[in-house]
């Protein structure tokens, strides 16, 4: 309906209609005309009134514009902190008016001016949810990118910080910031992400987990690639160790590629916590991380396959409560498995209130009901309760559903072959960590390609060196903090 | 898509393979102890001791026997009584009668159990000087369940130097291995408890050869070094104002062997030294200033011990501390010839065994 290359033509009566047609059918579509207050010249000014501040449209540019204006420099002044630009395609014009700018057209001109006004609705800065932490920042990103950008800033001390546009979707409509270091960020990297983001094609993406599908390197993969966080203080030091950042204005996620496997198992308290907790804390969640995965297959095969590995002392009490149980231990823990996850699934969308109820019928019909009915064995329940737990510990929500998701190829693996089978599944796994990238970089890093160096800051934390060490190495000229934590250039 | 392809093939690769040899552990019968005994013909009479499962039972094992040519055929024997396959992977304990041990060799019985790659190789062998079946029909005061009262008899034994610790695996080894005899644990019943009452020495062949009594059996493990101090012993020493008995714990004890060829004979040199804290005395000593005397009368006692010891073994044609490893790796050429039949070569060597005493300790009181 709207021809491309239609012009706006000067005069008060050509472009009113216009407009009017351009927004017959958009509810809060307003149009006023003023008369500057020195000599009466007619000023048509036109927005959406959803999209617009208009308590400081009308205090910083029609109020002024009316009252105080003596002369056209001054109306000049008034408009310049706030224009855009002066425009002519009414194709522009359009789409900056659906983005929030105001439309200000003085009679007689050949062009129009829109005006930068717009207040997108958005959220408190608070802490997020679903990544809470201990002893971390309490502020978290919300949907606009200018908080996000600040709240990253306030992080790092940085003027070199390179922040770069980039447009790219269908049309030029999706809109992406891309943060890093230009010192520390593997340029590789960078044009590789820059390639990437360029290559989207959609009309919309609504989501930071849509945009990360569109970027990842292996998308038939069970695990995350790309980091997905709320917290600020994830994405800064994800920055100062050398990874990008990805803002998408209308999303409170900010992506952080490229990613390795093990950087999953960070959270953002290891750099708030003493270095020996964080080193227990993290083993911790390899401990889990092995359980979450192999324990249900493990005892499945235990008892389908190797009751040699049983002690004897629980042999009898395990084949006792298996014995009642008329399904093949497959079917059991499957049944149990799923049963978990239905309840997880539902307590994370039931409003808290009835969400409570869940736990009551899980934990007690489930749990006990189950095994008194003789449908499934006590020890069953008790590896489901240690999967779920262990599953749990893990900081990152999506390495978490991963590997929730990833037990059960293990358990029919199990099944089938015993541990033979769990081993195949272990070199299947290894292999496609091994071989997958992140970007330009190998995910397995730095188990494979081999960096022993790095083993200690990633599997463990060891004390970074208290303030003797710090003062020495500030004299040399370097920070033994950032050295131990950046990312090598290749 | 390489994944996905590899994926798939791993699927089926699974798929076409697994399945076959799967047995649920609620539908087996797991067999925990075997027990060997003859009867008048040449035929084996088999118990054999399963897990039961059930529930509903009030005995935790069943009781199986029957009467087999071979161990093999009693897996079909005994698991044609059996509810669920009759398997052998989780068994613990082996025991073979003192009678069958004195009748016939062992090895040959055995071949299953180290041919077949299911059995398990880590269940104790013990011998048993009563019937077999007497045994583990018997309901017996500390007994929860048979199995482990057993089994933890054998080691707790173990433990406190009354016994050896033999695993089919150690037998096999001792039973192919030129340098060393076997030796294994011995139990009985006496009265409603069933005790360890030592150590069953075997001689080449696998029959048996002499019976150590459980201080004996300490000894054998000191020379064996297979001890874990500090052992308590007990003896009698014979001063001048009588007898008194006397307890001490050994805080460091280690066998040394020297080796050497002469006059056609093996000769080997054991020093044993031991440093002891003596736990109990009731003689008329003044401690401190008769601690020569009372280290000089242990030593006599504990050197003449060890030497009736090594005389038995000697007379018996049995070996069970290993010296023939020692004459091999130093005396090789000689002991060419004689590795056929070792023990026969043993009981001919000059052996000759110093015990020293050095007390550390009378105690906390004066």
């Amino acid at each position: 309906m709207l021809d491309q290359e239609e012009r706006l033509r000067p005069g008060m009566p050509e472009i009113k209609p216009v407009l009017q047609r351009h927004f017959k059918e958009v509810s809060d579509f307003v149009m006023k005309s003023i008369r500057l207050g020195f000599n009466g010249q007619a000023v048509l000014i036109s927005y959406l009134s959803v999209v617009v501040d208009e308590d400081k449209l009308s205090r910083d540019i029609i109020q002024p514009l009316i009252l105080k204006a003596e002369t056209i420099e001054q109306v000049e002044s008034i408009l310049e902190p706030v224009r855009l630009g002066s425009y002519e395609r009414w194709e522009d014009i359009n789409k900056g008016m659906w983005k929030g700018h105001v439309f200000l057209y003085l009679d007689g001109e050949a062009h129009a001016y829109l005006l930068n006004m717009s207040s997108w609705p958005s959220a408190q800065v608070k802490e997020p949810d679903n990544e809470s932490t201990l002893k971390g920042t309490r502020s978290g990103f919300i949907d606009s990118n200018h908080t996000n950008l600040a709240l990253i800033r306030h992080h790092i001390p940085e003027e070199r910080l390179i922040q770069q546009e980039v447009r790219t979707g269908h049309e030029g409509k999706i809109h992406a910031v891309m943060l890093y270091h230009p010192d520390k960020a593997d340029p590789a990297n960078v044009t590789e992400l820059n390639a990437r983001l360029r290559r989207i094609d959609s009309q919309a993406l609504m989501s930071m987990g849509e945009l990360a599908e569109s970027l990842e390197d292996n998308n038939y993969s069970m695990l995350p690639q790309l980091l997905l966080t709320e917290r600020p203080d994830v994405v800064a030091s994800g920055i100062m160790e050398g990874k990008i950042a990805i803002l998408m204005g209308h999303t409170s996620q900010v992506m952080l590629a490229p990613m390795t496997f093990l950087s999953f198992f960070l959270s953002a308290d290891d750099r708030n916590l003493r270095w020996p907790v964080v080193t227990f804390f993290r083993l911790l969640r390899f401990i889990g991380l092995v359980i979450a995965i192999f324990l249900p297959s493990f005892y499945i095969a235990a008892v389908s396959y190797h009751y040699e590995i049983i002690p004897i002392d629980l042999v009898l009490s395990v084949g006792k409560s298996l014995e009642r149980v008329p399904v093949p231990p497959i079917l059991e823990a499957l049944f149990m498995e799923l049963i978990l996850e239905m309840l997880r699934e539902a307590s994370l969308r039931l409003p808290p209130k009835v969400g409570q109820s869940v736990g009551i019928v899980g934990g007690i019909v489930i749990g006990q009901a189950a095994v008194e009915a003789g449908l499934v064995s006590n020890v069953m329940v008790i590896v489901v309760a240690l999967t779920a737990i262990a599953s749990f510990v893990q900081p990152n929500q999506d390495m978490a559903a991963a590997v929730r998701l990833l037990r059960f190829p293990f358990m029919i693996a199990a099944f089938l072959m015993g541990l033979v089978g769990i081993v195949i599944g272990i070199m299947v796994l290894v292999t496609h960590i091994i071989s997958m990238q992140s970007l330009k970089a190998p995910y397995g890093s730095p188990l494979f390609p081999i960096d022993t160096k790095k083993w200690r800051s990633v599997l463990a934390r060891l004390p970074q060196g208290g303030f003797r060490n710090r003062a020495d190495s500030a004299v040399a000229g370097n920070d033994p903090q950032a050295d131990s934590s950046s990312r090598s250039k290749r | 898509m390489k994944l996905t392809k590899s994926l798939v093939l791993t699927l089926i690769l699974i798929a076409a393979t697994g399945c076959a040899d799967r047995t649920e552990l609620d539908e087996s019968s797991l067999v925990t102890i075997i027990g060997m005994d003859t009867n008048d013909n040449r035929e084996l009479s088999i118990t054999g001791m399963v897990l039961d499962f059930n529930e509903e039972s009030k005995s935790q094992e069943i009781l199986l026997s029957g009467k087999v040519q071979s161990l093999r055929e009693a897996r079909t024997v005994l698991g044609a009584k059996s509810a669920g396959e009759f398997l052998s992977g989780k068994l613990q304990v082996l025991l073979i009668s003192r009678s069958l041990l004195q009748k016939n060799e062992m090895m040959p019985y055995l071949d299953v159990v180290f041919r077949d790659a299911k059995f398990s190789n880590s269940a104790l062998l013990a011998a048993c000087d009563c019937s077999v079946k007497k045994l583990m029909e018997g309901k017996w005061n500390s007994q929860p369940i048979l199995t482990e009262y057993i089994r933890k008899l054998i080691e707790t034994g173990h433990r406190s130097e009354m016994t050896v610790r033999t695993t089919l695996q150690n037998f096999h080894y001792m039973q192919t291995e030129e340098g060393v005899t076997a030796a294994i644990s011995e139990i009985k019943p006496v009265g409603k408890e069933i005790a360890v009452t030592g150590t069953m020495l075997l001689n080449h062949s696998g029959k048996m050869a002499l019976h150590l009594n459980k201080e004996e059996s300490a000894l054998l493990l000191l020379l064996q070094n297979e001890i874990e101090l500090p052992v308590s012993y007990t003896t009698t020493i014979h001063g001048e104002e009588g007898d008194s008995v006397v307890s001490f714990d050994m805080k460091k004890a280690k066998a040394k062997v020297r080796t050497a060829y002469s006059n056609g004979k093996f000769q080997f040199h054991i020093r044993v030294p031991i440093r002891a804290e003596i736990a109990e005395l009731d003689g008329p000593y003044h401690l401190a200033a008769d601690k020569k005397l009372i280290e000089s009368l242990l030593t006599d006692e504990v050197e003449h011990a060890f030497k009736r010891l090594i005389g038995k073994l000697q007379a018996h044609k049995v070996d069970p501390v290993g010296y023939g490893l020692y004459a091999r790796a130093f005396q090789y050429k000689q002991w060419k010839e004689v590795r056929e039949d070792w023990g026969a070569a043993f009981g001919q060597a000059d052996v000759d065994i110093q015990a020293t005493i050095a007390i550390d300790s009378f105690g906390v009181i004066e």
